[in-house]
């Protein structure tokens, strides 16, 4: 694909950082490009630099040298929070909802942070519920009463109640057994194809990965190969 | 909108931290509310306590004393009674003394009691009063001085000297056989007054005297001063006691009544006699009862004060403490939203404006209670705006310290955090 079409082109990324013994070289010279309507796997061993590659276009952290682009603007002379409430939807491991709120508050809260207004809140996230899978019923429901699954399908409602147009994914099947990491994936797949979405996932799993348009593999913070 | 109905979702739905903390506002309020109450009920009670003392300590001298009568003259105004205070140079009088003595007419204007002074400025008190002026029955005598003879020079006229009415000594009745009646003349080597002035001229003997000074000047002539001449007893008794000796009727200091109700006056001195009716108690008597009954509204005020200061002490601490744990449990949401890319001052002004809910409410019902509970000791009690100022005060130290303490929480990074969890 051509590069100069791409969403997001990470290039020549370099970062490190330092702990009390030793620096860490997390990211060490990575290229890499993801465009819009494709889902993208990004594997490794843990310590590879898959985490930080994600922090970095998530805009939680700077490069030391490189650049990001985004739809060809450079990502260092963004406001982060800026970029990431227009641009970036995330999902965890963990979830990360909040739990004291009901499924529909976690996604209007998203929403509000966001600045993304529409006149039928309502409709609107049973339109997002509908779409990952879980019916209207679910909107007054607490998050922790859910199950894992269900947990990671509202997340995933979340981060694209805001229109983002790239969803990252950290390791988003970790805590789902089989059968519901099988369906989180066919999910974002989805967001992807169907929604025109980039989505880039950060995984272990290899199986998984096989369902992605491509697959990114990083080592030592390099990037290895293209699958 | 949706944050603020978010931060009142966030209160009903984490009632395991907002509960306690909004019991503790409420302890704060309460306290505030219920300690300043007392302190006024206390303050209210002294004062009672010190107008009841004072009236009655006036009162007792009256009603023990058979030659005052209790009868209400005139009222002074309270000019009156400022302009004497500030040319003897006290601060205040309690009561005003018109006392005539037989040789010199003076107007003795007395310090308010001491103990009373500590406690009130009599300023302030009689600002509001009116003092009532009693009229004595009989000129008091210096008790050396028996009337033998004739009437003591009581009269308008011989006190400011313009009737030329004079008292003899026996002795120089004998002498020169004079009587009640007669006029003699004086001659100025004969008729030195006990300031060192001679007095010329022509006087009618009013009465004749059995003096104890007789004994020692046996011719003595007793001759009124003019009303208006100054005369500073304490400064001449200083100078001279064996010629200026304190009258007995000087122990008694006071000679009138500061009272609310003018009217109400002889039934306070009625009441008083009935309850001291020892004259030589009276005094010690009621300072005792003053101290007695006001040493608990102190002790109380003073108890008040210690217990309420360590509660809100104890509260804003425990206040804190329980913040520092929500937050801290809280700190995965702070994340989450920091991950979210909701800015600091959002995520601040959520936690801020959830804490500044709870101690709002939990100020008004505290409020409330502790004025409520204050009732029990005064129908004034009143949520006054002191108050208000207190806790305002409190609930921004504690909106600040809520805030450090969040900021504390916020230094990690949102990935760092949740990975954490």
């Amino acid at each position: 694909m051509n590069n100069e079409s791409a969403l997001l082109s990470v290039r020549h990324a370099v970062y490190d950082y330092r702990t009390k013994a030793e620096t860490v070289h997390a990211l060490r010279d990575v290229s890499l490009d993801f465009h819009a309507g494709m889902m993208y796997a990004v594997v490794g061993r843990s310590g590879s630099g898959k985490s930080t590659l994600l922090s970095m276009i998530a805009g939680f952290d700077r490069l030391k040298a490189g650049e990001i682009l985004v739809n060809g603007e450079n990502l260092s002379k963004m406001d982060p929070e800026t970029y990431r409430r227009k641009h970036v939807g995330m999902v965890f491991q963990a979830y990360h909802l909040i739990p004291q709120l009901t499924v529909s508050e976690n996604i209007r809260l998203a929403m509000e942070i966001a600045g993304y207004v529409c006149n039928d809140v309502h409709s609107y996230v049973n339109t997002l519920l509908e779409k990952v899978g879980l019916d209207a019923s679910y909107a007054k429901k607490r998050v922790t009463r859910l199950s894992g699954g269900e947990q990671q399908r509202v997340a995933v409602a979340r981060a694209v109640s805001t229109h983002a147009d790239i969803l990252l994914a950290d390791e988003p099947t970790g805590n789902l057994d089989d059968e519901n990491a099988e369906m989180i994936v066919d999910l974002l797949y989805r967001m992807a194809h169907e929604d025109g979405k980039c989505v880039i996932m950060v995984t272990h799993s290899l199986e998984l990965a096989q369902k992605c348009d491509q697959i990114y593999r990083l080592a030592g913070g390099k990037n290895v190969a293209e699958v | 909108m949706f944050y603020v109905r978010l931060v009142f979702v966030n209160i009903r739905r984490l009632m395991k931290y907002t509960l306690p903390l909004f019991c503790l506002a409420v302890l704060i309020a309460g306290c505030v509310c219920y300690v300043s109450g007392v302190h006024r009920a206390s303050e209210e009670m002294l004062d009672t306590v010190a107008r009841k003392y004072t009236t009655v300590i006036r009162a007792v001298m009256y009603a023990s004393r058979p030659d005052i009568d209790l009868g209400q003259s005139r009222e002074m105004t309270l000019g009156e009674v400022q302009a004497m205070a500030k040319a003897d140079g006290v601060a205040a009088y309690t009561g005003i003394m018109n006392h005539m003595c037989a040789l010199r007419v003076w107007h003795i204007n007395l310090p308010a009691d001491s103990i009373l002074q500590k406690d009130r400025e009599m300023v302030n008190c009689a600002a509001n009063e009116q003092v009532v002026v009693f009229a004595v029955k009989n000129t008091e005598f210096i008790p050396e001085m028996t009337l033998l003879a004739g009437r003591h020079i009581s009269d308008a006229n011989d006190a400011d000297g313009t009737s030329r009415h004079v008292l003899i000594s026996r002795e120089m009745s004998e002498i020169f056989g004079v009587g009640v009646g007669d006029t003699f003349t004086a001659a100025a080597a004969t008729s030195e007054r006990g300031d060192g002035l001679f007095y010329n001229g022509s006087f009618c003997v009013a009465g004749i005297v059995e003096s104890g000074f007789a004994g020692q000047n046996r011719v003595h002539i007793f001759v009124p001063l003019e009303t208006a001449l100054p005369y500073n007893f304490d400064a001449h008794h200083a100078m001279d006691p064996d010629t200026y000796p304190v009258p007995e009727s000087l122990s008694f200091r006071s000679a009138g009544l500061v009272l609310a109700d003018p009217d109400n006056a002889l039934a306070v001195v009625s009441e008083a006699a009935e309850i001291l009716n020892r004259e030589d108690f009276a005094l010690q008597a009621n300072d005792y009862e003053y101290k007695k009954e006001v040493y608990p509204i102190r002790t109380m005020m003073e108890l008040s004060d210690i217990i309420g200061t360590a509660v809100l002490a104890c509260a804003v601490v425990f206040f804190l403490l329980i913040t520092a744990q929500s937050v801290r449990v809280r700190a995965r949401e702070i994340a989450v939203l920091r991950l979210l890319a909701c800015p600091r001052t959002v995520s601040y002004a959520l936690f801020l404006l959830e804490k500044c809910v709870l101690l709002a409410g939990g100020f008004a019902v505290g409020s409330v209670c502790g004025w409520i509970l204050a009732r029990q000791y005064t129908q004034n009690a009143s949520i006054i705006l002191g108050d208000v100022g207190i806790l305002l005060a409190i609930g921004g130290a504690c909106l600040l310290l809520t805030a450090l303490i969040l900021l504390c929480y916020d230094l990690k990074k949102p990935m760092e955090v949740l990975s954490d969890e």
